[in-house]
């Protein structure tokens, strides 16, 4: 197979174990320890969020091909919103992160659709991208999704709930990647 | 301190702009719709946009006292609740100026224009800060409002500062060569 389309295969099997864990695992624990609440609607810590950014952040809008799908997949089978919820859930979160990624590489005047792991840039540095992709991203997800909890649930989801799940999903994906990137660089190393 | 009243003189036109302007034209284009909540086009936060860009952040102080001041007098909100839409107006705009300043590595307190180099590298950036700080101050604007008006509140807070900020942008695009000649006059 052709290597750039099996590691984007492997990357979104990665994302749809991740939202697996989030719904199955995650979630439970959070209601457990938080009672019901509207964790149904909006996590207090949501993983996938933060691997989506680092995805987007390392390789660029190519790999949206590959969330667009398993968010659609998780929301609909893990979650069991109706499709209409998955679909647009889908929708705004990969459009956000593709605005987010155009919104960083304008201003500075560098290709619209690119990562920024290219090494070409060294000034920007890679966490910044990452915040940064992290606050828009949830901010449009945030808007979107309490808007669309409202109008058809007719429930209303106070919008920072997405910023503090969002953000804080963020920061442990990115303490697991910086944990865990000796090892790897390594073992690259050394093959 | 011309710079302050200069500011405050820009945010004024653009709440006339605003009341005698965008506010009739609306109700004549959709009466049956309530603006009372969020209007189509926000110019005041495009001229607050503005302010920011040019003084950093010293002009979110003219923007929430300005607005403040001019909603409470031309509108005839109360002074509590105007103070309240301008401090939304004011930290989404920090918060932009933020998010800018952090990603090109800026200095928050001489606003983005002192320190861009060319008119266009300027034009990019304001449309940055135009979106997050809509984005911010819908936010804001949707928890504070939280199960008042309909479920489009917040996205209509969304569309109106982003098309007032654009406002401000095509403007700034338009004079892109204007101002191109007003840099390089200060620089030289």
């Amino acid at each position: 197979m052709h290597k750039p389309l099996t590691l984007h295969i492997s990357l979104a099997g990665l994302l749809l174990a991740v939202f697996a864990f989030q719904f199955e695992v995650l979630q439970p624990i959070e209601k457990a320890l938080l009672g019901e609440g509207q964790i149904h609607f909006v996590d207090w810590l949501f993983l996938p969020h933060g691997l989506k950014v680092i995805f987007v952040v390392l390789l660029g809008a190519s790999v949206l091909w590959g969330v667009f799908p398993v968010q659609l997949a998780a929301m609909w089978f893990f979650l069991g919103t109706s499709f209409e919820t998955a679909l647009v859930y889908a929708i705004v979160a990969t459009g956000g992160l593709w605005v987010s990624l155009i919104l960083l590489n304008f201003p500075a005047g560098r290709s619209l659709n690119k990562g920024f792991a290219s090494g070409e840039d060294t000034s920007f540095r890679l966490f910044r991208a990452v915040i940064l992709i992290a606050l828009i991203t949830s901010l449009i997800t945030a808007l979107g999704m309490s808007a669309w909890y409202a109008s058809i649930d007719g429930v209303w989801v106070f919008p920072f709930k997405f910023l503090i799940g969002d953000m804080l999903g963020t920061l442990v994906n990115l303490t697991i990647l910086v944990a865990v990137r000796k090892p790897i660089l390594n073992t690259v190393k050394f093959k | 301190m011309r710079f302050y009243f200069a500011a405050f003189v820009v945010l004024a036109l653009a709440f006339f702009l605003q009341s005698l302007i965008v506010q009739p034209v609306q109700v004549l284009l959709f009466p049956d719709a309530d603006f009372a909540l969020a209007n189509i086009i926000s110019i005041p936060f495009g001229a607050g946009l503005l302010i920011v860009l040019m003084m950093g952040y010293k002009g979110v102080l003219v923007v929430i006292l300005g607005k403040s001041l001019l909603e409470f007098t031309f509108i005839g909100v109360s002074l509590l609740s105007a103070l309240i839409h301008a401090l939304h107006d004011g930290v989404g705009l920090l918060l932009g100026l933020m998010a800018a300043a952090y990603m090109l590595r800026r200095d928050l307190k001489q606003g983005l224009l002192m320190q861009s180099v060319c008119a266009s590298t300027l034009v990019r950036q304001a449309l940055f800060v135009t979106i997050v700080a809509s984005l911010i101050d819908g936010v804001l604007h949707a928890s504070v409002n939280l199960g008042t008006g309909d479920a489009t509140l917040s996205i209509r807070y969304l569309m109106s500062h982003i098309l007032g900020g654009l406002f401000i942008f095509v403007s700034l695009y338009f004079l892109r060569f204007r101002l191109s000649r007003w840099i390089t006059v200060k620089d030289a």
